[in-house]
């Protein structure tokens, strides 16, 4: 039932398109329309709100910056491939952008047919076999802006898991040295090995010149080592900035999360480049459109203060109240 | 009422049944973005959908849109009873709130600032919201800001026991249109609409609510009257009778912002607004009042006017009436008013109708200096005109207009308008001020926070009030807050201008209130799902103004005659279980003296205690549950009855959303256990005008529906 009613809507819709290209044929404007016509499709997972805001938000930013039209297919948990090739068919799609770990699994179905490049997704940057944008914060952005909120630092310390994380760390070397960093990374196995680490470090660690940078894994934290982290660098007055939004909230001075909208811009740059110059090899990138979350009462208690100005630099300020 | 409970239940598992079958649809997704986020909250602040809390005042409590419709509530008060340390009592005249905080009550209130969008709306007469106040619906509401204890230092006049300043929706939070539609116990009648959209660079939002009711109407056994018909031998009173307290209310918001501009404008329009227990605690069921309250201001904000200034200039109008739909009784017909000195027998009852005009025009410059950074200078001038423009009342005693003689009982109602026989004076008043606050980092986890604002009155003279407050980050989860305020009240028109009443008279050579308080504050975040507050607090009020027997005995007076201080704590909890469950707690303690009687204050709850769980049973389905317990209330001095008891109610809350947020519905249960709760009456001696107290509602249910587009 509910697939006839989406077919008897798309064919609606498709009814109304023919109409509209006919009329702009008749008018003369249909040669101006055939040159930029290209539809793009972005398709994600229909799922509640708030989460949904993120996706829409993506979708916004892709539709303000796609030289074409957009359509949007929310799939649900039971859509199969075959509904989305109809969709796709019958709505002369042309390219698509996939969005969520959802929209990668289809993604890898369709990768053939058409061109498309994936977004909000949680993959490595290699190995490749697509182009898209993953959810990881780039190292670079992350890095700078320590260098920039706390200029005295020379030497930032890194705990990372030596098999899932060394393409992230490989980067991140990069990145330091760019911006005049001294990045010192440890590998480790573990939550045992990590939670050792992290107490040697934090013992270890100069309060005035030294930094340390969480790039949380579930395979090598948890609540109680974080807990123990924050505590300690509440103590000795460290500055610890990391890759994810809830840890500036429980205390750590910064982190960064995603700036949507501009996502959406860029992911729909990136697919016009893929259009155009189809031969570029695939390649996924790290985030770089990135807001900054800082706590100020960390940032006060470790002697750093800001001006109103400059607090207007930061999109998100703990707490809250 | 059973038939309609078992209808509740029905939909109620209706609505259940509809839980989606999905609920592990795409799940996967939203761990992820939960992973990245931390939690739901987040998700909607770093997506802009829900504007973070960073401007709310260091010592508050905030209610957003979204805790409303939680727990349920359709009005205003029903959220307010929620804040710790806040008790909504009622005074027998039109059921009118007294916002009652820490031990600080009086029957019109005006030691509590209302503010809307930052702007006040207390009455010159009274200074209060207005006689026929008559609510407020919470669809329009953004969020909510209590702050308990003194505000003066920044917001002047009345913020005195506390500040309640309420943000409405402006366009760019309405994200999507909407309408819904209520109905329930009394025969109430609810619609509301929330419009949004963008013409040219304007963002435009419109928020219409319609409330119509018959109001609840719990019995009262005995009146005033009731007691002066056993002394006359007549059977003039209403009562046993319900009390009255119809409403029909229309309420509009209209917002438009364009760059650094807003304009909003709003309308409460009041009509059929029965007078509660009586004017003079004497039940009239008949007699209906309306009101209409205005307001509009244009306010320029600019967080980078200049190289390091943040500007904001605002203009403000507000008008407000009160008039009556149709002759209020004092007394009711065959009335005998000889034992009151009123000579006899009134046929038609004691008639008076005092009507009231205001408009208040404000102006004001705020700035901010930005470029330092362990200085946030902030400062403000502003001026204030408040005109009682016109007075008008027709009555059916007192002196006649045209020979001065007493008008004998049985008199047709004449028009006293404009004649030297009003009960009030026409006037103004005009406010001046000035302000300076300063939050300075003394040192890492130390920030002082100091104002001191200046007011001038054409009326009363001038008054200083300073605001020291110094917060310590104490440990990584403990910040301690010191604070010290001073806090003014103005006296109302009622109280400086009253005349040719037979009983009160006004006092142009009143003083101010004053209140100085202290409060340590302690906030401990646990856990970032759970936190807990306690605040410890002292305060001093003094020049209480009181009406006092004057020589002659007939009349009263008004004086600053009176001192309270209190003491005491309140204690909150917040707890966001998991995703499924949260819990929110407050309890509220508090010993205020009247030292002219050495006695603990009376009618004011000795302690409150709050607890409201909230659990999602599906994407879809919410159920709230809350029990608000008000205790230790005491009787005035010279009361005879017996203590008020305590009360405890508990209502239920249904809340249903389908997936898309196309549309959604809730049930809400209110006194679901229908407890016989009272609010109470004033003593007069030698007996108390209503006995028995002013009864609460009992069970009540209401439905609504709503539909986004």
């Amino acid at each position: 039932m509910i697939l006839v009613n989406r077919a008897l809507r798309i064919k609606q819709g498709f009814g109304l398109s023919l109409a509209l290209i006919l009329a702009s044929a008749l008018i003369g404007t249909m040669p101006v329309l055939a040159a930029d016509a290209t539809t793009a499709a972005v398709l994600y997972p229909r799922i509640k709100e708030p989460y949904n805001q993120v996706f829409a938000n993506i979708t916004e930013g892709i539709a303000e910056n796609f030289k074409g039209e957009i359509k949007t297919f929310k799939f649900e948990n039971d859509t199969n491939i075959a509904e989305i090739r109809f969709w796709i068919a019958e709505n002369n799609i042309s390219s698509l952008i996939a969005l969520g770990s959802n929209g990668l699994k289809f993604a890898r179905q369709l990768k053939d047919e058409l061109p498309l490049v994936v977004g909000a997704v949680n993959i490595a940057t290699e190995p490749t076999e697509f182009s898209g944008i993953s959810m990881t914060p780039a190292p670079m952005l992350l890095l700078s802006q320590m260098a920039r909120i706390v200029p005295n630092v020379s030497k930032v310390h890194v705990i990372y898991q030596k098999k899932k994380q060394a393409w992230l760390i490989g980067a991140a070397l990069d990145a330091a040295r760019q911006t005049g960093l001294s990045l010192i990374p440890h590998p480790v196995d573990d939550l045992l090995e990590s939670a050792h680490n992290y107490r040697k470090l934090l013992t270890e660690l100069n309060s005035d010149s030294e930094a340390l940078w969480l790039i949380s894994d579930n395979s090598i934290m948890d609540q109680a080592v974080m807990r123990d982290i924050l505590e300690v660098a509440w103590q000795r007055k460290l500055y610890i900035f990391s890759n994810r939004l809830p840890d500036v909230k429980r205390g750590a001075l910064f982190s960064m999360y995603p700036d949507n909208k501009a996502l959406g811009s860029s992911l729909a740059r990136m697919l016009m480049e893929k259009l155009q110059h189809p031969e570029h090899e695939e390649k996924i990138i790290l985030l770089a459109d990135l807001l900054t979350a800082i706590n100020l009462r960390t940032a006060k208690h470790l002697g750093l203060y800001f001006n109103k100005s400059e607090q207007q630099d930061f999109e998100l300020i703990y707490p809250m109240q | 009422m059973t038939h309609s409970r078992g209808k509740t239940l029905g939909l109620g598992l209706m609505l259940l049944g509809m839980v989606s079958p999905q609920l592990q649809a795409n799940t996967s997704d939203e761990d992820e973005l939960l992973a990245l986020y931390g939690d739901t909250e987040m998700i909607s602040i770093a997506t802009g959908s829900l504007q973070s809390i960073t401007k709310a005042p260091a010592v508050a409590t905030v209610i957003n849109a979204d805790d409303i419709r939680e727990m349920g509530a359709s009005e205003l008060d029903q959220v307010l009873e929620t804040v710790p340390g806040l008790h909504v009592a009622r005074s027998a005249l039109g059921y009118n709130p007294i916002y009652t905080f820490r031990g600080i009550r009086s029957n019109y209130n005006p030691q509590v600032l209302l503010l809307i969008n930052g702007i006040p709306i207390s009455s010159l007469y009274n200074g209060d919201r207005g006689l026929i106040w008559g609510g407020m619906p919470v669809n329009a509401i953004e969020r909510i800001e209590v702050i308990r204890g003194p505000g003066s230092a920044l917001y002047g006049a009345d913020a005195f026991a506390g500040v309640i300043n309420i943000t409405t929706l402006s366009g760019s939070d309405i994200t999507q249109n909407e309408f819904g539609v209520r109905a329930g116990s009394y025969d109430t009648q609810d619609a509301w609409g929330k419009l949004a959209g963008e013409w040219h660079d304007f963002t435009l939002g419109m928020i219409v609510e319609f409330h119509q009711t018959d109001g609840q109407h719990e019995l009262i056994g005995s009146d005033l009257q009731s007691g002066l018909d056993a002394l006359a031998g007549t059977s003039a009173s209403n009562a046993p009778g319900a009390v009255s307290l119809s409403r029909e209310n229309l309420d509009i918001r209209l917002d438009i912002v364009k760059d650094n501009w807003q304009f909003r404008s709003g309308l409460q329009r009041r009509r059929n607004w029965g007078n509660g227990a009586g004017v003079a605690e004497a039940l009239d069921p008949d007699n209906r009042w309306k009101s209409d309250r205005f307001n509009a201001d244009l306010t320029y904000h600019n967080a980078n006017f200049s190289d390091f200034w943040d500007l904001q200039a605002q203009i403000s109008y507000f008008d407000t009436s009160t008039e009556a739909e149709n002759d209020m009784h004092i007394f009711p017909a065959g009335s005998d008013l000889t034992l009151i000195g009123l000579g006899g027998v009134y046929p038609e009852g004691l008639i008076g109708n005092p009507e009231s005009f205001e408009r208040h025009t404000r102006a004001n410059i705020t700035a901010s200096y930005t470029r330092l950074e362990k200085h946030h200078i902030r400062g403000g001038i502003g001026y204030v005109f408040s005109d009682l423009y016109k007075v008008r009342e027709t009555k059916n005693f007192g002196p006649d207009p045209i020979t001065g003689e007493q008008l004998p009982p049985g008199s047709p109602v004449v028009d006293v308008s404009d004649t030297p026989y009003v009960y009030l004076q026409e006037g103004n008043r005009e406010n001046t001020y000035i302000y300076l606050q300063d939050i300075w980092h003394l040192a890492d986890d130390w920030e002082l926070t100091a104002g001191l604002r200046y007011d001038d009155y054409s009326d009363f003279g001038n008054t200083t009030n300073p605001r020291v407050a110094l917060v310590w980050s104490s440990s990584r989860k403990l910040t301690t807050k010191l604070l010290y305020g001073k806090a003014f009240r103005a006296p109302a028109f009622a109280e400086t201008r009253a005349i040719n009443n037979p009983v009160v008279l006004g006092n142009p050579d009143l003083d101010p209130e004053t209140l100085s308080s202290y409060e340590l504050a302690f906030d401990y975040r646990a856990t970032e799902r759970l936190r807990f507050s306690l605040n410890l607090f002292h305060y001093d009020w003094r020049d209480i103004i009181k009406f006092t027997a004057d020589a002659s005995g007939n009349t009263k007076t008004a004086n600053n005659a009176g001192s309270q201080t209190g003491k005491g704590l309140e204690l909150d909890l917040d707890w966001r279980i998991n995703d499924l469950w949260q819990v929110k707690a407050n309890y509220a303690w508090q010993d205020s003296v009247d030292e002219a009687t050495d006695r603990r204050t009376s009618q004011v709850p000795g302690s409150q205690a709050y607890l409201a769980a909230n659990w999602t049973l599906s994407d879809r389905v919410q159920l709230h549950g809350q029990l608000n317990w008000v205790m230790s209330r005491e009787r005035e001095a010279l009361d005879t009855r017996d203590s008020i008891d305590d009360y405890a109610t508990l209502d239920l809350t249904l809340n249903y959303r389908d997936d898309n947020n196309a549309w959604g519905g809730s049930i809400m249960l209110r006194n679901l256990t229908d407890t016989d709760a009272r609010e109470p009456s004033d003593w007069s001696n030698p007996v108390a005008a209503i006995p028995d107290d002013l009864p609460l509602e009992g069970r009540n249910i209401y439905a609504q529906i709503y539909f986004k587009f």
